[in-house]
């Protein structure tokens, strides 16, 4: 075992001496100073590292946690060395147990049953009567006594304590009124960054795109294959990549607010509201993203470390409206809605965010019951990022999306170019299509929200992207958007819109749940949920509309 | 008393720079909600937003200002970061804009001017600049917080 003293650059600043070798010799193993943003000591530590591996120190007793707690240990440890192939050291489990770790509770109760578990509760059972409080209490103050005791000795200067520059920023980031406003800016700035600064490279990637598949379409005289690698792989691949220059440049924002030490205060600022909808302080940071798209929004609640938490976050997310919603939004609200049009865009914002809130307390009370983790987060001091880190950051995110949600969005875009364009001779996405055809199908079911076959070719579309909607509209109505006029009326395009808002998330999202949760029953779980939920409030606003008007 | 010399001109600074952000966020926030064009101006309800925002972290800093604790010298440190940090944003996005526009000549950018990209944001945080040498001095030069 070996021991890194790390971020010592800050512990030299702030004027402190501590004696390494002293700290050595009271734990028997190497204490290793080192500055991992900067790399220094790094090679001291593999050193040691290899050191530590030829002859590993041996284990000795460090905390002596008096006489009662140190007899109940010792009891309990005698029942574990029962335990085969127990390769954890049974004093660490023992004292684990007196301290009620639900998580090791759970192992033991798995690798031998129920009965070490109840034998261990009798122990502490009978403990607590002894010490008049919870053997956890006693234990933790033990520790702290040692560290105490250690400090004492090991620290050789400490200076005058003096507000640092991290107490000065704190006054302001964890401000009663003013922490939510900096974070909305933050935010907001983050996203302007992300889309705005984003944008030549975005356009450029598309222009791109185009042109090879122009140049493929027209050199490849077999019109099936030349659709199939202009339509389906170049325009496939196409979507993918144009992704790329946003994914990077948001994962460069969250790495350099992160790096500051920025998140950890947000989600200290948020945890006490987000926990009253069911939702976990750090999940602030994937809702508001969501706004501006929910795949990088729900690869952003990685941070997220309770997995209860964590999916809860992730499956309400695709509801926040994203940024491809948006001009659908517009489009049906300006045709429809045309002197309440801000109106009726915001009315989706508030519904959507009313909706995710909605879902997750009912996830909450259904489904992860009562398994609320608590936010247990170090306030680190703020730090200038080193532009190493922060690079290797958005590599290590940016290349994970095109690993996983790629190869997803690949190949299911194949998959709907087929249904498109098929069969031979079929106009694309007309009615003798297949995707045509499944418009047709489904057209009964939507009958009642007022929607035709069109409106169900467009929402399958939209799957593959939430704007790709107004694509669909502009080729099935020639490019006369105002002609759906002739198909819906304002109650029903504003069940349209409701429909856009909350139907299945688009493809990457559902990729991205996938590769996130690593589950297939979430990925359809949020996929059917988002369908049964998107008809049940259009069909409310039918109904109530067209009892209203 | 010491210190309450010493932060007295970043107070005043402080109240300086938070009204005039404070009054071109509401200008632009105007601007949006009556759909009012204006040279320099920004006609964007969150860019209003966030001008407010850093003008109420200097106001708040002006109030604070007073309790003689160098520990509130956070206000005006953390508002200049936030002006500094904008200003650096909307000259990348005008820098993306020109590419836009210029190179790549995608047509929503056409008639597009540098003058047109100018916003609040780029210019006001010129007035942070004294402030930015004062917290200097106090905080590099007399170590008045530890730096870390």
């Amino acid at each position: 075992m070996v021991v890194a003293l790390n971020m010592f650059d800050l512990v030299r600043s702030m004027g402190i001496v501590i004696d390494v070798s002293k700290l050595e010799s009271i734990f028997g193993v190497p204490f290793i100073p080192t500055e991992a943003i900067r790399g220094k000591g790094l090679s001291d530590l593999s050193k040691a590292l290899i050191r530590s591996a030829r002859s590993p120190s041996k284990y000795r007793k460090i905390i002596d946690y008096g006489a009662e707690i140190e007899s109940a240990i010792q009891e309990i440890s005698r029942y574990l060395n029962q335990m085969e192939n127990l390769k954890v050291n049974p004093r660490w489990i023992a004292i684990k147990l007196l301290e009620e770790d639900q998580d090791i509770i759970e192992k033991c109760r798995k690798i031998s049953g129920e009965e070490i578990v109840s034998k261990a509760r009798e122990i502490r059972n009978e403990l607590w009567k002894k010490l008049g409080k919870p053997p956890a209490y006693v234990i933790a103050e033990k520790r702290y006594d040692f560290i105490d005791k250690i400090l004492q000795e090991v620290i050789i200067r400490q200076p005058e304590a003096k507000p640092t520059l991290t107490d000065a920023i704190d006054q302001v980031i964890t401000h009663k009124y003013l922490s939510v406003p900096i974070f909305i800016t933050l935010l907001w700035g983050m996203l302007k960054f992300t889309f705005d600064v984003a944008a030549p490279l975005v356009d450029g990637i598309d222009i791109l795109f185009t042109i090879l598949a122009i140049y493929v379409e027209s050199s490849i005289k077999i019109d099936w294959l030349a659709s199939l690698l202009a339509d389906g792989i170049i325009g496939g691949l196409g979507s993918v990549l144009v992704f790329i220059p946003n994914i990077f440049f948001l994962f460069l924002a969250m790495a350099l607010l992160e790096d500051t030490g920025y998140m950890a205060r947000a989600a200290f600022n948020f945890d006490r509201i987000m926990k009253k909808i069911g939702l976990h302080g750090k999940s602030i940071i994937p809702m508001v993203l969501g706004m501006g798209c929910n795949v990088p929004a729900i690869m952003s609640a990685r941070t997220i470390e309770s997995e209860e938490d964590r999916l809860v976050t992730m499956l309400v997310n695709p509801l926040i409206p994203c940024s491809a919603r948006f001009p659908v939004f517009i489009m049906l609200a300006a045709i429809f809605f045309p002197e309440y049009e801000a109106i009726a865009v915001l009315s989706m914002y508030f519904l959507g965010f009313a909706l995710a809130a909605i879902v997750a307390i009912i996830l909450r009370k259904l489904v992860f019951k009562g398994r609320y983790a608590p936010l247990t987060i170090e306030l680190p001091p703020y730090r200038f990022p080193s532009g190493k880190s922060l690079g290797i950051h958005m590599w290590n995110r940016g290349v994970h999306f095109l690993k996983k949600a790629g190869i997803i969005i690949f190949s299911m875009t194949i998959v709907m170019w087929m249904l498109f364009y098929l069969p031979p001779g079929a106009e694309m996405g007309g009615p003798n299509s297949y995707a045509g055809m499944l418009g047709k199908m489904i057209e009964p079911l939507l009958r009642p929200l007022g929607f035709d076959w069109r409106i169900a070719v467009a929402l399958i579309f939209g799957f593959i992207a939430k704007e790709v909607v107004i694509d669909a509209f502009g080729v099935m109505f020639g490019g006369r958007l105002e002609l759906l006029t002739t198909v819906l009326t304002p109650v029903s395009a504003y069940a349209l819109m409701a429909f856009v808002l909350i139907y299945t998330p688009c493809m990457a999202t559902l990729a991205t749940i996938k590769s996130e949760t690593g589950s297939w029953k979430w990925t359809i779980f949020t996929l059917v949920y988002e369908l049964l939920l998107a008809y049940f409030v259009a069909l409310l606003i039918v109904v109530s509309g067209n009892i209203l008007f | 008393m010491e210190n309450r010399v010493r932060f007295s001109d970043l107070k005043f600074m402080s109240l300086i720079i938070g009204a005039i952000y404070i009054l071109f966020g509401a200008i632009e926030i105007i601007a949006f909600l009556l759909g009012i064009n204006l040279i320099f101006i920004n006609k964007d309800i969150m860019s209003g937003f966030t001008l407010i925002t850093i003008g109420l972290i200097f106001f708040e800093g002006f109030r604070k200002l007073d309790e003689n604790d160098p520990k509130t010298l956070g206000f005006p440190l953390v508002g200049s970061i936030l002006a500094l940090s904008f200003a650096g944003l909307f000259f990348l996005i005008l820098i993306a804009d020109a590419i836009e526009a210029y190179i790549i000549m995608n047509e929503d950018y056409a008639g597009w001017t540098v003058i047109s990209a100018i916003t609040p944001e780029m210019y006001l945080v010129i007035l942070t600049i004294p402030v930015i040498l004062r917290l200097y001095k106090l905080i590099i030069k007399e170590k008045i917080l530890q730096t870390i």
